[in-house]
């Protein structure tokens, strides 16, 4: 029995020079938790409403930057074509002819090795190689006025009968 | 509990006090309504509100605020309580039906009211030659579309025009024609005539439009202040090289949706799947106000199509189909082809045919000329042949270049004469004579030395009879005598008749045999990648040893003689390059009556002689006038190894051809 009462005692000793909490002062009265509380949920309800709109705003921004981006890449693709164009053999060959260049067929190579030129440099007089020789509609067209009375002498063609009469 | 008790004994008394003023609308109204319900309530209503009531001028109409005769609160509560049960009951029920029964349905059906699907149509592969310049790609473009019932009012409603209105939309259809004409070129008068067509709302003005044009000509006319113009979205494929290579590449026409495009020549046919790309899809939710920015987005993106690679020289290729136009219109020939093979890994640089057609506009070509007769029209090969029966006769042990051989004026072959092209009594030539005259007695009497069967065999594994590989749409297989072949027949394919080839087939054999013997199933594509860089398999050259690395070289003598002994030095040696050819002039079989009629010219080379790296072949088919091969071909072969030789920097000879006996 002592050994039940013993402990209780004890603890009562120990707590004997305790006093008791004084009651908390200040405490929130029921007006200022309310406004408190009312305070937090205008606050949720302004932030939420805010963060909407700035979704939507940015969801805008998005929509143009989008439509701007396929603008973009219309042009882009626009721009290429033209590129494209531009890189195709007839157009640098008509290109070529109209800064007044000629194909050259005698091509010569220099050994950087040595210095040396391999093969015969020959001068070029433009008509070697007709068939890449861009001639404009108008060229053409004096080609034919021209070829017609005379049919054999500048003719395009006139390397390969030569080489074959040879 | 005891507040709800209270306030309803409260109202239950209320009436009691306030009887005069309500009542008389309770009657009003009750009556009016029902009389019979009313009258009953009447009744009670008077026997319960009687004895309080003190004024007999009001006793008829209190009875109606007395309707519900629930005394006690217990019996409103009840009655709420069961009507409560029974309304929740019902929701509960529907809930169950909603979200339990046909949940899966009932959540589909919403999803699909508020999701909105989109297909995101991939972009077809490009292809492009070996240096990346681009031969087909494809460009956003639309359909413009006009509606000319809103351009008459210029949108407005008709009846809420004013004046000022009137006269802009007058004016509409010209502004707008104007714009057009401007962004998109065309007749201004045609436009108008379109645009004010009547009792439409959908006239196509343009098609193929690139996107941006119609872009600009869309905010012209927003800054103009007219409407009435709309697109449709549709893909356009473009071939900025127009005619080049069409061949080869092929064409496609519009899809069945109208969307996209589908190959239908060519390598856009055969590659059609993995240049077409796969669709994507976007998955959004919607609301009136547009796409919900936080809803449920599932965007899978399209699979852009695969970019293929060609071993193409684009700038080649250009010059080789001007100079084979100039051969084939010179001599008034059917059509013409040229290849331009890299002898070392049986790449192809240039593949022309002429005539031809613009990749961009196939409709407006005859159908004959869409395909790719290099690979597709299998023909008798005339003398080329020499070679391949020469490099069989070499490989076999029968001969080298100076065996002798006794050329009759003619030989009999299953009873009929086998005669030269050249006239000549008996001549005593060499194999390398008989290759560099092209005696078609010398090649049948070599060739009678070797076991028939084992020609046929060699002649397989040049890869004769079977097609290449090579990938692209309708390619012929040629014919080629079985082993048991009649001996006349054997006669024959000596010298390239009898059998037939396409020229495909027949520049790969004769590129293997200089090759070293290591023969290189021709390639015309050298790579695919997808977007995003992973390689596609495509098909390769396979290797494999035809015949001896001495035979090779014996082939290139004989060949080399007939560019550099006395019967070609004047016509077919190429400045500074020591090279190998032979011409070929065949009989040409028609199809129609089974018979010889016309002629197949051709001409083969390869340079340098030393190690030989490019071959050029060209066929003339059914040339007027000459028919030689080396007087229609040999040209045009010239011209274009000239210029494939600089343009791949293969450096001159250093040595002259060596002369070696042509007869004796």
């Amino acid at each position: 029995m002592s050994a039940l009462v013993e402990p209780r005692q004890k603890a009562q000793d120990t707590t004997s020079g305790l006093r008791p909490v004084p009651a908390r002062q200040g405490g929130l009265g029921r007006l200022p938790f309310m406004l408190i509380l009312a305070g937090v949920l205008v606050a949720g309800l302004v932030g939420l409403l805010m963060l909407q709109t700035r979704v939507q705003e940015q969801s805008f921004e998005v929509r143009q930057l989008q439509t701007r981006a396929t603008q973009l890449s219309y042009k882009q693709a626009q721009l290429e074509a033209q590129v494209q164009q531009k890189a195709t053999p007839a157009e640098i060959a008509r290109q070529a002819t109209s800064l007044g260049m000629v194909p050259n067929p005698y091509a010569v190579y220099i050994d950087v090795r040595t210095g040396t030129v391999v093969g015969t440099q020959r001068t070029v007089r433009g008509n070697e190689v007709p068939y890449i020789t861009y001639r404009s509609p108008e060229q053409k067209a004096a080609d034919a006025a021209a070829a017609s009375p005379t049919p054999d002498p500048a003719q395009p063609g006139d390397s390969t009968p030569q080489e074959t009469n040879q | 509990m005891t507040d709800r008790q209270g306030s309803a004994s409260t109202s239950a008394r209320r009436p009691a006090s306030k009887a005069p003023a309500s009542a008389r609308t309770h009657a009003s109204r009750s009556t009016s309504a029902t009389p019979s319900t009313s009258r009953s309530t009447t009744s009670t209503a008077r026997s319960v509100a009687s004895p309080r009531s003190g004024s007999p001028k009001n006793k008829p109409r209190r009875p109606p605020e007395r309707r519900l005769p629930v005394g006690s609160p217990k019996g409103r509560l009840r009655f709420a309580l069961i009507a409560l049960g029974l309304i929740a009951t019902l929701l509960a029920a529907r809930a169950i039906v909603v979200q339990g029964l046909d949940s899966a349905a009932n959540a589909a059906k919403a999803a699909a009211l508020m999701s909105v699907s989109r297909t995101i149509v991939p972009n077809r592969g490009t292809i492009t030659d070996r240096y990346g310049e681009v031969l087909a790609s494809s460009q956003p473009a639309v359909t413009v579309i006009a509606d000319p019932t809103q351009i008459a009012t210029n949108g407005k409603l008709a009846s809420a025009m004013t004046t000022k209105d009137k006269a802009k939309a007058a004016l509409a259809p010209s502004a707008i024609a104007d714009v057009l004409v401007q962004y998109l070129g065309g007749d201004h008068d045609a436009y108008v005539t379109l645009l004010t067509k009547p009792d439409t709302k959908y006239v196509v003005i343009a098609k193929k439009v690139p996107a941006y044009t119609y872009l600009q000509v869309s905010d012209r006319l927003t800054a103009l202040g007219y409407v009435g113009l709309f697109r449709e979205t549709a893909a356009v494929r473009t071939y900025p090289n127009g005619t080049l290579a069409s061949n080869i590449l092929g064409f496609v026409r519009d899809s069945d949706n109208g969307v996209g495009q589908i190959g239908a020549g060519g390598l856009e046919y055969t590659y059609n799947m993995q240049l077409a790309g796969v669709e994507g899809s976007e998955v959004y939710e919607t609301s009136p106000n547009g796409k919900i920015p936080t809803g449920q987005n599932v965007l899978v993106p399209a699979q852009d199509g695969v970019t293929y690679t060609l071993t193409l020289d684009a700038g080649l290729q250009y010059m080789v189909e001007s100079r084979l136009q100039e051969t084939v219109d010179q001599a008034k020939a059917v059509s013409g082809t040229a290849i331009v093979m890299n002898v070392k890994t049986g790449e192809l640089l240039a593949m022309a045919n002429y005539p031809s057609f613009d990749s961009n506009s196939p409709g407006t070509a005859l159908a004959a000329n869409l395909g790719n007769r290099a690979i597709t029209d299998a023909y008798e090969p005339g003398s080329v042949e020499k070679v391949l029966t020469m490099a069989a006769l070499t490989d076999s042990g029968a001969i080298t270049p100076d065996t002798r051989v006794v050329v009759p004026k003619e030989v009999m072959s299953g009873g009929k004469p086998i005669k030269d092209a050249f006239a000549h009594n008996t001549i005593n030539l060499t194999a390398r004579g008989v290759v560099a005259n092209s005696s078609n007695i010398g090649t049948v009497l070599l060739t009678r030395q070797m076991d028939k069967a084992k020609l046929i065999t060699y002649l397989q594994s040049f890869g004769l009879g079977s097609s290449t590989g090579l990938g692209l749409p309708g390619e012929a297989s040629g014919s080629l005598p079985s082993t048991s072949l009649a001996d006349n027949t054997r006669d024959q394919i000596a010298f390239g008749q009898g059998l037939s080839v396409t020229a495909i087939q027949e520049a790969a054999a004769v590129a293997g045999i200089v090759n070293g013997g290591i023969y290189n199933s021709p390639t015309i594509i050298k790579s695919a990648v997808t977007t995003d860089g992973k390689a596609v398999a495509v098909p390769v050259s396979t290797s494999k040893r035809v015949i001896s690395e001495s035979s090779s070289q014996m082939v290139l003598d004989m060949m080399e003689s007939v560019v550099a002994s006395k019967v070609g030095v004047s016509r077919f040696p190429i400045d500074g390059y020591r090279t190998a050819a032979k011409s070929g002039t065949a009989e040409r079989i028609d199809p129609t009556c089974k018979c010889y009629n016309g002629y197949v010219a051709s001409f083969i080379g390869v340079a340098p002689v030393e190690d030989p790296s490019i071959l050029v072949y060209i066929v003339v088919d059914q040339p007027k006038g000459a028919f030689q091969g080396s007087q229609v071909a040999a040209p045009a072969y010239k011209d274009i190894m000239k210029i494939a030789l600089q343009r791949y920097g293969v450096l001159p000879s250093t040595t002259a051809a060596p002369v070696k006996p042509i007869d004796w």
